[in-house]
């Protein structure tokens, strides 16, 4: 990450991070007074013209346009959330029944492997019709569709008429209580299934492209369940592949009071790995720069496909090519405005992930790390916590000094980024996450590396990829024994109601505050 | 204080513009939707149906609206059980030319053998 351009302490919002700003609020907006979105559209259209009359007066100018990108935010989000008339939601009722559904795989096939169970394998499937009274009726929408095979026969892209159970997910069961119906809706799913194996059949396969990245991903999945033992090979799945649906409860939940659950989603961490390694990789071979720059770019859009396009993933994919594309064009990367840019895309396309933990865990984070760190780096520049700098003779502990201290400011500052959103969603404080992500950050690196390593060598030879993950069982072993081990200190993680969203408003304000004077304070103190 | 030039402010009004176009023919769309219904083909009511087709008995027509046999397997099947008779267990549909593991166990939901 380039914290270079961050490191200019003369705090100035970059346009793009205002115009994502109202874009949020409009969004924000929508959710809590939602409008008919036949008026939203004619106040935007309104809004429009007057932004391109009133463009080059002073005064009107700002106000309007910014206005402009609120109101169609907000219409955005209305008409992200309107659900067609034909959609499938419409049914589903309470109680399960069978059906008869033709529909499309919509999305790559996921598989929870655990000894001693049947093998479950997971997808979406965009449903198309429904069959009722000898004939197809349109059914629009997504559902969540399982069922207990040892193999799918079926891939991306491939539509299926299949039987199965369909009914809802569970609701809220009490005022604040996380629903899982919501939590689906929100990525567009609007009800379960489970298939019927004996009467699905493939009525046309797919030639689509991502069907041959999904293969990959199948293979790569193969090659991890024939070195690994488990549960090995549900984190390592998890790590490169982004499929959570093997590991453990209990490793889960160690992860989550250690509050490094975040290694477990595929996210910056990983994105900027596989880019390094695969850089690497091609100045090896001495490509020219800019041909290694395209090729990373598309490598880049490739895994984040393969991995299944969460936000943690498109929000660091979009930094890293607009990152590369900064180093093809010569233009200088301005941190902000890409996260920024991440944030936008996003919710055009999808905006209810505004409301999605995993949304706002990834840019919380990185917001805080990017605005905290160069002041905690530069208020820590004389005060080191191991040694000060003056005294240090030798090279060598001045860089272990810089690692360290490196290391410690980038987890506090992700930790005091996030700490509210992680109290209201999971009822949970991790003084622990500190301590625990200096642990967890450089061997998860680590097990990254040598699982990349390992996939590609499984691609060519068995042996040399059974070497490899031999590694990765220590490594992998060590990343659990440790989290545990960090799970049990006391007063390490504590259960916690405190964060309703008035504590989190006013824990953001403060913080906010904090900033601005300590941000000033130090630019003030950098001209002496 | 302005963040944005007049050109800027231009492009993103044009890229909002397309943004406010798209959504409204998305919610067009929405609300009027097809209502086409499609009758079930011959495929599709043989698998639906709870009456599975006897694979000894069946004549052309019947062996070709099952799922995943079409004219030529159909007719390989009746050409198999004259030379050969009836069939005397499922998995001898195994022998037949064109039929696979994985193609028995695609037809086997809607055969039976009686």
């Amino acid at each position: 990450m380039d914290l270079k351009a961050s490191q200019n302490l003369h705090f100035k919002f970059p346009p793009l991070v205002v115009l994502t700003a109202f874009f949020i609020l409009g969004v924000v907006f929508s959710y809590h007074c939602p409008i008919k979105i036949i008026y939203l559209s004619v106040f935007s259209f309104l809004l429009l013209l007057s932004s391109l009359v009133f463009l080059r007066k002073r005064f009107w100018a700002e106000f309007l346009f910014l206005f402009t990108i609120f109101s169609v935010a907000a219409l955005n989000y209305q008409n992200a959330v309107a659900v067609p008339k034909n959609n499938i939601s419409g049914f589903i009722s309470g109680k399960a029944r069978g059906v008869w559904l033709k529909g499309k795989v919509y999305s790559g096939i996921e598989i929870m492997d655990i000894p001693g169970r049947l093998r479950k394998t997971t997808f979406t499937l965009q449903t198309l019709a429904i069959e009722e009274n000898g004939a197809w009726h349109p059914a629009l929408g997504k559902v969540k569709a399982s069922l207990l095979v040892d193999r799918a026969d079926f891939e991306f892209g491939d539509i299926l008429v299949l039987k199965g159970k369909i009914y809802q997910a569970k609701d809220e069961i009490s005022k604040g209580s996380f629903s899982y119906k919501k939590y689906l809706e929100n990525q567009g799913i609007y009800g379960l299934l489970k298939i019927n194996p004996d009467s699905l059949i493939v009525v046309k396969r797919s030639k689509n492209i991502l069907k041959h990245i999904f293969c990959l991903k199948e293979k790569f999945r193969e090659i991890i369940n024939e070195t690994l033992p488990y549960p090995q090979r549900a984190i390592l799945t998890a790590l490169i592949i982004g499929d959570r649906v093997g590991i453990p409860r209990e490793i889960n939940n160690t992860f989550v009071k250690t509050g490094t659950i975040h290694i477990l989603a595929i996210s910056g961490l990983h994105v900027g790995l596989i880019s390094y390694i695969f850089y690497l990789f091609l100045r090896i071979l001495r490509i020219p720069r800019r041909i290694s720059y395209t090729a990373l770019i598309f490598m880049l859009i490739g895994y984040a496909l393969l991995t299944g396009g969460s936000s943690p993933v498109i929000r660091s994919t979009i930094m890293a090519v607009t990152y590369i594309t900064g180093l093809l064009f010569l233009r200088r990367h301005q941190i902000l405005n890409s996260l920024a840019l991440s944030c936008l895309l996003i919710l055009i396309f999808k905006p209810q992930q505004l409301f999605n933990a995993g949304f706002q865990l990834s840019f919380l984070s990185i917001l805080s790390i990017i605005t905290l760190v160069p002041l905690m780096e530069k208020w820590f520049k004389h005060r080191t916590i191991l040694l000060p700098e003056r005294d240090v003779p030798y090279s060598r502990f001045k860089k272990i000094n810089r690692y360290i201290l490196g290391l410690l400011t980038v987890s506090f500052g992700a930790w005091l980024g996030i700490i509210p959103v992680i109290g209201y969603y999971f009822k949970i404080i991790t003084p622990v996450a500190i301590a625990a992500n200096l642990f967890v950050i450089p061997l998860s690196f680590l097990v990254l590396t040598v699982g990349f390593m390992t996939l590609l060598a499984g691609l060519i030879s068995a042996v040399v990829a059974q070497i490899l993950a031999n590694t990765n069982i220590l490594g992998i072993g060590m990343l659990i024994k440790g989290s545990a081990l960090l799970s049990r200190i006391p007063l390490g993680s504590a259960g916690t109601n405190i964060f309703s969203f008035p504590v989190i408003f006013i824990y953001y304000f403060i913080l906010a505050i904090i900033f601005f004077i300590l941000n000033i304070k130090l630019s003030s103190k950098q001209k002496i | 204080m302005s963040w944005f030039t007049a050109q800027e402010k231009k492009v993103l009004l044009f890229v909002f513009s397309c943004l406010f176009v798209g959504i409204i023919t998305s919610w067009y769309f929405k609300s009027h939707p097809k209502s086409m219904t499609v009758p079930l083909n011959l495929k599709e009511r043989t698998l639906m149906s709870k009456e599975p087709i006897d694979i000894n008995t069946a004549d052309f027509n019947q062996l070709n609206s099952i799922p995943g046999i079409g004219p030529t397997l159909a007719e390989s099947i009746l050409d198999y059980r004259k030379d050969n008779g009836s069939f005397k267990e499922i998995d001898d549909l195994l022998k037949v030319k064109g039929i696979g593991k994985k193609k028995l166990e695609k037809i086997k939901p809607c055969i039976i053998l009686k």
